[in-house]
């Protein structure tokens, strides 16, 4: 494998955040879909995620991308019981608006809306910022979040009291503090390996 | 070392006591729980630790932890150091190197347009010329690459990565970065009026996982 960075033109490069869909190019060569093997494949969990470049990238450390994508499939998607799924994925958007992230903040976004159907909300925590007044109980996930995202971590007990008082139980707590720091990882991953288009496909 | 086959990492950093409601809290997400704990074992306990030596995991473990302002957890890696030969003069750079390297983030620019009102400027972190020795060119690089995660993401360009591959690290298979414990924190019993566990692990998020050439040859 070329052991080497990819150099991209950055023409389309997004320079604001959005709840457009975009692309994302690596700067280091993802694995062919043809040189996958079982272990690559078992690694993937979902067989879909083999047309992503970002995720034929992380899949050359399969051990870690197994459990890495279970835990975020458990995360965001188990939703038997906790924290909405909206506000798991407002969790993870103002995190990523907080850290920079535009590519994993217009994914989130966009879910967030779809499952909200806030589309103005969502679009102002983009355009305004973490500080965006979106109601009491959103307040207090996006807070909750930037704190989670501030390092040193800022959260504490005021942010408890406040998701308290906003109608979140403790397992409802621990779902925004797994969705804020799921993300704290993402966000890293997403910046440091490579950088959004707005081409979308690419 | 403890044994982290039998004991779960994140309840072990966080101080989240077996049989707590918060423990059955955590439950709840069982998956995400399993899986947090594979993560640290294929990252510090895999089958074959291939050239990205124990050391230099534990290293760059403990370097962010420390730089999160999290010591007990950095001392926790660390103590996976101190044995080896060289391990205490190591463990005296990685601490020196804590402490100058320690600041407050997110911090970085934007691209260039609207959002640059937004730009924050920061500490650009270097290891310390006098230190380079101990540590070595490979380890140094690592944290440099480290801090800039951890801090200024947004600031990471391709050229941060060609920094890494000149440093000696390969990016054919180990180009991620990783969580060492994700986050923790919880809320308290019964009562559930006060923080339990406020000992967010989220701190020992993200560390350089890439791994040092030896067989450069193979992969050109």
């Amino acid at each position: 494998m070329d052991d080497s960075i990819v150099i991209q033109t950055s023409e389309n490069q997004p320079v604001a955040f959005t709840q457009d869909e975009l692309g994302w190019l690596p700067w280091l060569h993802p694995l062919p879909e043809a040189e996958l093997t079982e272990r690559h494949w078992a690694g993937l969990v979902d067989r879909s995620r083999s047309k992503s470049a970002y995720f034929r990238l992380l899949v050359r450390d399969p051990e870690v991308l197994e459990a890495r994508t279970k835990t975020d499939k458990d995360i965001f998607y188990n939703t038997a019981n906790g924290l909405p799924r909206a506000e798991r994925e407002l969790a993870a958007a103002a995190t990523s608006r907080t850290n920079g992230c535009i590519y994993c903040a217009s994914v989130h976004s966009r879910f967030a809306t779809v499952h909200s159907r806030r589309s103005e909300d969502v679009q102002r925590l983009l355009d305004e910022g973490v500080g965006a007044d979106l109601g009491a109980r959103w307040n207090a996930v996006v807070r909750a979040s930037v704190a989670l995202t501030a390092t040193p971590i800022a959260f504490g007990q005021q942010n408890i009291e406040e998701l308290r008082r906003a109608g979140l139980d403790d397992a409802e707590i621990v779902d925004v503090i797994d969705s804020a720091a799921f993300f704290n990882w993402a966000n890293r991953l997403m910046l440091s390996l490579g950088e959004p288009t707005t081409k979308v496909g690419a | 070392m403890m044994s982290a086959e039998t004991r779960d990492i994140i309840g072990l950093l966080a101080g989240i006591a077996p049989g707590s409601s918060l423990e059955a809290i955590r439950e709840r997400r069982s998956q995400a729980r399993e899986n947090a704990q594979k993560s640290y074992l294929a990252l510090f306990e895999p089958t074959d630790f291939e050239t990205f030596g124990a050391t230099e995991r534990h290293a760059a473990a403990a370097f962010v932890a420390g730089v999160h302002g999290e010591p007990e957890v950095a001392n926790f890696y660390l103590a996976g150091l101190a044995k080896s030969v060289d391990g205490p003069a190591l463990v005296e750079a990685l601490k020196a190197e804590i402490e100058r390297g320690k600041t407050s983030g997110p911090y970085g620019a934007f691209p260039p347009g609207p959002l640059s009102v937004e730009d924050k400027i920061g500490l650009i972190y270097r290891v310390a010329e006098a230190r380079k020795a101990t540590l070595g060119a490979r380890l140094a690089a690592a944290l440099e690459h480290a801090h800039l995660l951890v801090f200024r993401p947004r600031d990471a360009t391709a050229a941060d990565l060609q920094v890494l591959l000149d440093a000696g690290w390969l990016a054919d298979h180990r180009h991620r970065h990783l969580v060492a414990a994700r986050c923790v924190s919880g809320v308290s019993g019964p009562r559930g009026r006060r923080l339990a566990c406020a000992r967010c692990l989220a701190c020992a998020r993200q560390i350089p996982r890439l791994r040092p050439a030896k067989e450069r040859t193979d992969h050109g």
